[in-house]
């Protein structure tokens, strides 16, 4: 078998950093940060949240960016991290809703608004979920599918935000976004790191292993195409990824 | 400058209230420092406080374990996926072998 | 050169289109189909709805008639192209020396006008339903535009997809997965222009302005991405054989 360090490699390297950054964040959360006057204790949430709504941004451009080459130049690599992408965006979204979801019962006492934030957040979940669904079930051509899917989906993220706030202006809710003092900034580092770096250890795990799929695919292909003879001709016999 | 008097006068005057002056004449003396009131301000805030802080506490924990179950389920799901693709790769090599091919170089 | 392209695409998106509408003149299958589902979807507001009052009809009013239309959306856009599948000739027409975006274009036209002849009905009967939903001396034509803008931002968006899918194996389960998340925002900015030009909001031509630029973007990238989807495919298989080596060589790094 291949040896655990050298398979580790950079996505390993990723994760050794997330777990280390991550207790020293939740400690200078919990223990360096003051209590937030207005939303107390449960504002500890939030330095969670936004790195996961961030990161949620993040992944959906990248896999946006990934899914238009694919479409344009053909490539297979790009459908790789677009199809990577796409899951981590999902988790992420995942996360950020709950999250948020959690933080606003604590604090507005209800786990929804229409605020503009929360619909777009949800709605570039739903693109990205239905990206997923349409990636596994779409049939023979659910790989280009899909990634038209991914193009429109990071195309929407402004404008569903705009939309979202025309929307809003008939139902007028203020949300004040209230500006962090210094010391909430500097908490927010941390976790943004350790979100960050576990999310792109798993994307780069979940890139291997799509590339790795690819590989077996091809190579039981050659296998079953060709004869037993000269079967060591037809293996790729490169390194998989 | 008994602040008990003060407060008890502007209070509407209840059974329990009305009792207070007997007790003066019964020889005991109010308890100056915290009226009734105000104890009672006091304690109906800090079990509010107690509320918030409990709530506060088993959102966080909320919050925080789901999102941590959900990275490890999505990395749980991972390790299950290349676990597959590992045994995937030993049926290949061992398909090879058995054609007598030259074993794939290490992956 | 540049312009000529346009001209010729145009002029065979007018062609194409104008041959699918005779096709559908002479049928009226679409039109018949969707209008009824129309119908339907309205007899059923009015069932449920019955007791509605004046006062939340404003508010829930728009509501109901993008949620109509991106239902009757779904369907037609479904059945605009099942029928080329069960005819056999989307095959043919991808392979034939049109531009693709042409073919993109004709179906968009097609779509739109059976979901206008859709609105037509609906937009009446849902103020027949729930007379208070609009004050005195709405404007008919901010309305018009209004429905044709909504609808030509869904139809950009459903054609591209409701291609694929069809061109995939027609699993249209999916495409109401696809298609609504997407056309959310176009639908939620002609919610908010229906309630301005029912209740004679001076400020619906500047909402409708921005429809028409959200529309023009989703139009631009439909156009854009069809022939991709739909057409790289055949590029891809045909190029599969030399991919093998050409990325295992890209991994050794």
């Amino acid at each position: 078998m291949s040896s655990p360090l050298r398979s580790f490699g950079r996505p390993g390297a990723l994760l050794c950093a997330a777990l280390v950054t991550f207790p020293y964040a939740v400690q200078r959360v919990f223990l360096d940060t003051p209590i937030e006057s207005e939303m107390g204790t449960a504002q500890k949430i939030f330095y969670f949240h936004l790195p996961m709504a961030w990161g949620l941004m993040l992944f959906a451009m990248i896999s946006g960016i990934a899914a238009a080459t694919q479409l344009s130049r053909r490539s297979e690599r790009a459908e790789d991290v677009a199809k990577a992408a796409g899951e981590v965006c999902a988790l992420l979204g995942a996360g950020a809703l709950v999250s948020g979801a959690i933080w606003g019962d604590a604090t507005w006492g209800t786990p929804w608004t229409g605020d503009a934030r929360l619909v777009t957040t949800a709605l570039l979940e739903l693109v990205f979920v239905a990206y997923l669904i349409v990636a596994k079930f779409g049939g023979p051509m659910a790989g280009r599918l899909a990634a038209a899917l991914a193009v429109f989906g990071a195309l929407d993220v402004p404008i569903i935000y705009y939309s979202v706030k025309i929307w809003k202006t008939t139902h007028p809710k203020a949300q004040v976004v209230q500006s962090l003092p210094p010391e909430m900034w500097a908490s927010l580092w941390p976790c943004l790191f350790a979100i960050l770096a576990c999310s792109f250890a798993l994307f780069e795990i979940r890139l291997r292993q799509e590339r790795l799929e690819r590989w077996l695919d091809e190579a039981w292909l050659a296998l079953s195409a060709r004869g037993a003879g000269n079967a060591e001709h037809s293996v790729p016999t490169g390194r998989s990824p | 400058m008994n602040p008990t008097i003060t407060t008890l006068k502007q209070a509407p005057p209840t059974a329990d209230q009305g009792a207070a002056p007997a007790a003066v004449e019964d020889g005991y003396e109010a308890v100056t420092g915290l009226d009734k009131e105000t104890v009672a301000l006091k304690r109906s805030y800090e079990a509010e406080v107690e509320a918030k802080v409990a709530s506060d506490y088993s959102h966080i924990v909320w919050a925080y374990g789901i999102l941590w179950s959900l990275f490890c389920g999505f990395a749980v799901a991972l390790l299950v996926r290349g676990a597959r693709q590992q045994r995937d790769l030993r049926a290949l090599r061992r398909e090879l072998d058995a054609r007598g091919a030259q074993p794939v170089d290490r992956p | 050169m540049l312009q000529n392209g346009t001209v010729t695409a145009l002029r065979q998106t007018w062609v194409l289109a104008r041959n699918d509408l005779r096709q559908e003149l002479r049928e009226l299958e679409l039109v018949v189909t969707s209008v009824f589902f129309t119908v339907v979807i309205l007899a059923l507001y009015a069932v449920s709805f019955a007791e509605m009052s004046k006062s939340a009809q404003p508010k829930a009013v728009p509501g109901m008639l993008w949620i109509a239309l991106a239902f009757v959306g779904a369907l037609t856009l479904t059945r605009v192209f099942e029928r080329e599948r069960e005819a056999d000739t989307f095959a043919a027409l991808l392979a034939a020396p049109v531009n693709r975006v042409a073919i993109y274009g004709a179906k968009f036209s097609v779509t739109l006008v059976v979901l206008c002849v859709c609105a037509a009905v609906l937009v009446p009967g849902l103020l027949l339903v729930f007379p208070g939903s609009g004050v005195e001396g709405w404007s008919a034509v901010e309305m018009l535009a209004t429905v044709l803008l909504g609808c030509a931002g869904f139809a950009a968006v459903g054609t591209l997809f409701a291609a694929g899918l069809a061109h995939s194996g027609g699993k249209n389960v999916l495409l109401s997965v696809v298609l609504y998340p997407l056309t959310t925002p176009v639908l939620m900015m002609s919610l908010v222009a229906t309630q301005r030009v029912l209740q004679a909001h001076p400020g619906a031509w500047d909402i409708l302005a921005k429809i028409a630029a959200v529309d023009v973007i989703l139009v631009i990238v439909g156009g854009a991405l069809f022939e991709s989807v739909l057409v790289g495919g055949a590029a891809r298989s045909s190029r599969g054989a030399e991919a093998g080596p050409d990325m295992l060589g890209g991994q050794s790094r």
